[in-house]
């Protein structure tokens, strides 16, 4: 078998992604069928060439194979190169940067396809427990005796603005154990009044409101305890934000917007664009449909060719330089993975660690309700990596990377797209144990998703070679 | 003890290519085209994407570029 890689089409060209030089070449039908063949379908060569001279004439033939020989000598391909994936290495003097504080496992909302709702398998519920103030500020100490430059504090819950007052105290201290400090809070914003929108604004908090789109598909699924809709509860708050400092709104304020059946992005787009939102960040999130009692619907016929239609403006709109008008949807959905293939580097590396896996405890520390440490919100207890008590355990961190690579690394050495992944140790997590099946599925996805990053990538190369230049370094 | 076993190592794929190139002269300039130029080493290759808006604010650009987190 030889090295990973993957050809894939645009309208105009064929290309070779190599996944041990991060090259990508372009490449001719011909060229494309005597790597698959001999490579992958592993056909002696001689029969590769008997069955192509059939269509081809053997000018083309010799100097496909021409080509190919030139792919292995430049390492883009190799017969007898394996990769090899290495676990990813803490640091030798591990320390934290983001801290995200779980305040409360309350929530004044009962969003249906919460993964707190008690629909999911394996996660906790909303319950009445609030995390003690001397937890979180005893966790700042631990902190700030590890490195006492910077760090960004995440507020998260439940709702944290429950826990309003303890955000404020929480605040207040760090600032005088951290020479540099930046916040975040994830709200439903129903609890938003002038003092607290004041309050973000003055500490120049990143805030991030919950906002599934239009009225009708927000209030299906995100209903308060008493199952009223909530709608018209927030946008009153986004207009006071706006209000007091629309500068703040436009560039502080973003929006976290859960996909549902029946997925009608043409809607969900227009209404990120209307006047309240189209200056602001947005991240949508596709409904967590694993573990889930509640049985959600794949997208359909319709929504598949609305997501094609938006994904080929955002094509056009940067190969015409009008990054500006992309689409949020197509923007959020794929930016990230083509971000990933924009910033890939060259070399070939046989040698490389594992893509994907964040180091736990040090890209980030998530400190949940009740004094646990755990490697971020997404994960469960059993990714826990100490507690208040006895501080952050980073040996428990390498444990994980560690598990984490043996649980994948065969699978990864052979793909192609282990160079560009974005899974992480949540991902192949099944009821909070490891799962083969589940990680097959997340690998299907994850490569599907780079196929079609790595083809927009190149449609808008092929037009406008420095799109993504000034894209990504403005 | 002796043994009449021979080896036959079979030509690879690779191998096998050459050889048949041999016989042909190669007319066509045939340059690598690459698509783009991917950046030199010299980060740790290394950081995901996670979907996590957390991750991302660790970069402390994303809201204002599209940044994410690499470490």
């Amino acid at each position: 078998m030889s090295s990973p890689y993957h050809i894939f089409s645009t309208r105009d060209n064929e290309y070779i992604y190599s996944t041990l030089s991060n090259d990508i070449v372009l490449i001719d039908d011909l060229t494309s069928k005597i790597i698959n063949s001999i490579f992958r379908e592993n056909k002696q060569f001689g029969q590769t060439i008997d069955a192509l001279k059939k269509d081809h004439n053997l000018e083309n033939i010799v100097n496909s194979c021409s080509l190919v020989k030139k792919l292995t000598s430049n390492k883009i391909i190799s017969e007898n190169n394996k990769i090899n994936l290495l676990k990813p290495e803490l640091p030798k003097k591990p320390y934290s940067s983001t801290l995200v504080i779980g305040l409360t496992e309350q929530c004044n909302f009962r969003c249906l396809y919460c993964s707190y709702s008690g629909n999911y398998l394996g996660q906790r519920e909303h319950s009445n427990l609030k995390i003690d103030l001397d937890t979180s500020l005893d966790t700042i100490n631990q902190l700030a005796d590890m490195q006492n430059q910077k760090i960004h504090i995440g507020f998260y819950g439940g709702e944290p603005l429950i826990e309003y007052k303890k955000i404020r105290d929480i605040v207040a201290y760090s600032k005088k154990k951290f020479d540099k400090t930046t916040y975040s809070i994830t709200t439903n914003a129903s609890l938003l009044k002038k003092d607290k929108i004041s309050f973000l604004i003055d500490n120049d908090f990143i805030t991030v409101i919950s906002l599934d789109g239009p009225k009708n598909m927000h209030d299906k699924w995100r209903r308060t305890i008493s199952n009223d809709e909530t709608f018209e509860k927030i946008i009153p708050k986004l207009e006071l934000i706006k209000d007091l400092n629309s500068e703040y709104y436009e560039k502080k304020v973003g929006f976290n917007c859960v996909l549902t059946p029946p997925y009608e992005f043409f809607k969900i787009e227009e209404f990120f664009n209307t006047e309240l939102f189209k200056k602001n960040q947005v991240n949508f999130i596709q409904v967590n449909m694993y573990d889930s009692k509640l049985k959600f619907k794949e997208l359909d016929e319709n929504s598949s060719r609305q997501l094609e239609i938006l994904k080929e403006k955002y094509i056009q709109d940067l190969i015409e330089n009008r990054p500006e008008e992309r689409p949020k949807i197509v923007s959020s959905i794929y930016e990230k993975p083509i971000k990933q293939i924009f910033d890939r580097v060259k070399n070939p590396l046989l040698k490389f660690p594992i893509n994907g896996p964040c180091l736990p405890g040090i890209h980030k520390l998530y400190l949940n309700s009740s004094g646990i440490y755990q490697i971020c919100e997404r994960s469960v207890q059993t990714l826990s990596i100490g507690d208040i008590r006895n501080g952050i355990d980073f040996k428990k961190s390498d444990k994980i990377l560690s598990d984490y690579h043996d649980f994948v690394r065969d699978k990864c050495k052979d793909c192609w797209s282990s160079r560009l992944c974005g899974l992480c140790e949540v991902s192949p997590l099944k009821n909070n144990v490891y799962d083969k099946e589940r990680l097959d599925e997340q690998c299907d996805i994850m490569r599907n998703t780079l196929h079609n990053s790595l083809i927009m990538y190149a449609r808008v190369i092929e037009k406008n070679p420095n799109a993504f230049i000034s894209l990504f370094k403005q | 003890m002796s043994s009449d076993i021979s080896v036959i190592i079979k030509p690879t794929q690779l191998e096998n290519l050459e050889a048949f190139l041999e016989d042909y002269t190669i007319k066509e300039d045939l340059d690598i085209k690459k698509l783009d130029n991917p950046a030199k080493y010299q980060i740790a290759d290394i950081g995901g994407y996670c979907s996590c808006w957390c991750k991302n604010i660790n970069q402390q650009s994303y809201w204002q570029s599209g940044e994410q987190a690499r470490r």
